[in-house]
């Protein structure tokens, strides 16, 4: 038997394989492991494997060169999660065999789209065990998930703001500026819960921050999960099961904005109110606050319309009123006049000098009317008095009539 | 003591049984001079009132401009 040197052996086996396997590409799926991503140079070595119940059962060292790594970018740009150890992705690879560097597959192509059908999956099976196990919190009808946090009534004006959002990110400064630089001058209380809300732990820290404001006794608006900036990968965190859980239950509103350009989150799903952007989580509470002043101008003019329309109905009502007494008092004014008139009309008739002027006279004997007790006798002198003149006159005869 | 000053809805139901009564007739020359008097201190008293509205109504309009 030929005595061969090892790179003499090696290069026997790369020229079967490269015999076997040149210009040939394969789709596999594999797991990812191991990686080591250099960016700035574009390049990324990693480990692809296979499992089963027993543990790992293929293991292969594979490589990502620059004419291929952009392909990295797509992938996390289309699925929203960052290129990372354990996913299960499908690749195109092709095998490279060196002496040197041994056995690798060179990725050719990452797929997304099984990637995403893979995430997908994970998150309705999330989505179904919040629904089966916490009816209560979350509800699916016709296709849409709902949860108690939606119910929860929205203040008609927003002030007491909680953020939950990572320190010194994008999202905390957009946010933020978004609301002090309002157009309307609204002045917003928040306080900051500040952590990390992406990578590894990262649930648990925001799920922290949940309780953190709980604790607090403060009564809350609303609270404002907001993550931006940086790539659009590594969603993760807003799609488990234990922070979809916390937001459907939790006490006050939640508004989301994350920022997933893509899909929308477990968290989105079940806050009060999903938006795309901090900024535009921001521009909404403003836009609340506009409404409720709307709101306020419109009732002030309803009160102003009311008020007039009160005043003119309470002045014609006065002056009816005003004119009705004055009727009425003159009315009772004339009836005395009347009264008046008819008395003066009966003294005017029954005045003496009015009956002498008629052609009456008055008649008198010793200064005393003349009646029974003072009869008129013969030779008895009289002064009669008519309209005009005093008679003196001596009676010659006295003839009784009946 | 100083007299209670009777609401404006108090005021104009006097008003009203002023009314009444002139209505009714029943009422003496003295009675009516001092219900005249009365009337018009009431209704002196109610446009009073009213005028106290409309500068709070001003005030409202230019607060919703």
């Amino acid at each position: 038997m030929e005595t061969l040197s090892l790179s003499g052996l090696l290069g026997l086996v790369e020229m079967t394989l490269s015999e076997s396997f040149f210009d040939h590409t394969f789709r596999i799926v594999a797991e990812t492991a191991d990686i080591r991503n250099y960016k700035e140079r574009a390049y990324c070595f990693l480990k692809l494997i296979e499992k089963d119940e027993t543990g790992i059962i293929a293991n292969a060292d594979a490589v990502i060169w620059k004419q291929a790594y952009p392909q990295v970018y797509q992938f996390e740009k289309q699925t929203g999660v960052k290129f990372d150890k354990n996913m299960e992705v499908l690749f195109e690879v092709s095998i490279d065999y060196s002496p040197k560097w041994g056995l690798r597959l060179n990725i050719h192509s990452i797929d997304p789209a099984f990637t995403l059908g893979k995430l997908e999956l994970k998150r309705r099976e999330v989505l179904n065990t919040l629904v089966e196990q916490f009816p209560q919190w979350v509800w699916e009808r016709e296709g849409v998930y709902h949860s108690k946090n939606q119910g929860l009534p929205l203040p008609l004006a927003i002030q007491s703001i909680a953020l939950v959002t990572a320190p010194a990110s994008d999202g905390q400064r957009d946010f933020l500026h978004e609301l002090k630089t309002n157009p309307y001058g609204y002045a917003f209380e928040v306080d900051e819960y500040l952590t990390q809300i992406q990578g590894n732990g990262a649930e648990k820290l925001i799920l922290n921050q949940f309780r953190n404001i709980v604790d607090s006794k403060k009564k809350y608006d609303v609270v404002v999960l907001v993550r931006g900036g940086g790539s659009q990968t590594d969603f993760g965190p807003f799609d488990t099961l234990e922070l979809g859980k916390a937001i459907a239950a939790f006490p006050f509103p939640i508004i989301t904005g994350i920022g997933h350009e893509r899909n929308v989150s477990i968290a989105d799903l079940l806050a009060h109110i999903s938006v795309k952007t901090p900024t535009k989580a921001a521009a909404f509470l403003v836009d609340m606050n506009v409404g409720f002043e709307s709101h306020l101008i419109g009732k002030a003019q309803e009160i102003w319309e009311s008020g007039q329309y009160l005043v003119e109905q309470s002045n014609s009502g006065l002056n009816r009123k005003l004119l009705s007494i004055t009727r009425l008092a003159e009315l009772q004014l004339e009836k005395r006049n009347n009264k008046i008139a008819q008395v003066e009309q009966a003294i005017h008739h029954l005045n003496p000098l009015k009956v002498l002027e008629r052609g009456f006279a008055i008649i008198t004997k010793d200064g005393q009317r003349i009646s029974s007790e003072n009869p008129i006798q013969k030779g008895d002198n009289l002064i009669l008095f008519t309209h005009d003149s005093k008679i003196q006159s001596q009676v010659e005869t006295v003839e009784k009539l009946n | 003591m100083k007299e209670k000053k009777p609401s404006f809805e108090e005021a104009l139901s006097q008003l009203d049984s002023i009314i009444e009564k002139l209505e009714s007739g029943q009422v003496s020359m003295e009675e009516l001079k001092s219900t005249l008097a009365q009337s018009q201190e009431l209704v002196n008293y109610c446009r009073n009132k009213l005028r106290e509205i409309p500068p709070l109504l001003e005030n409202l309009k230019q607060n919703l401009d």
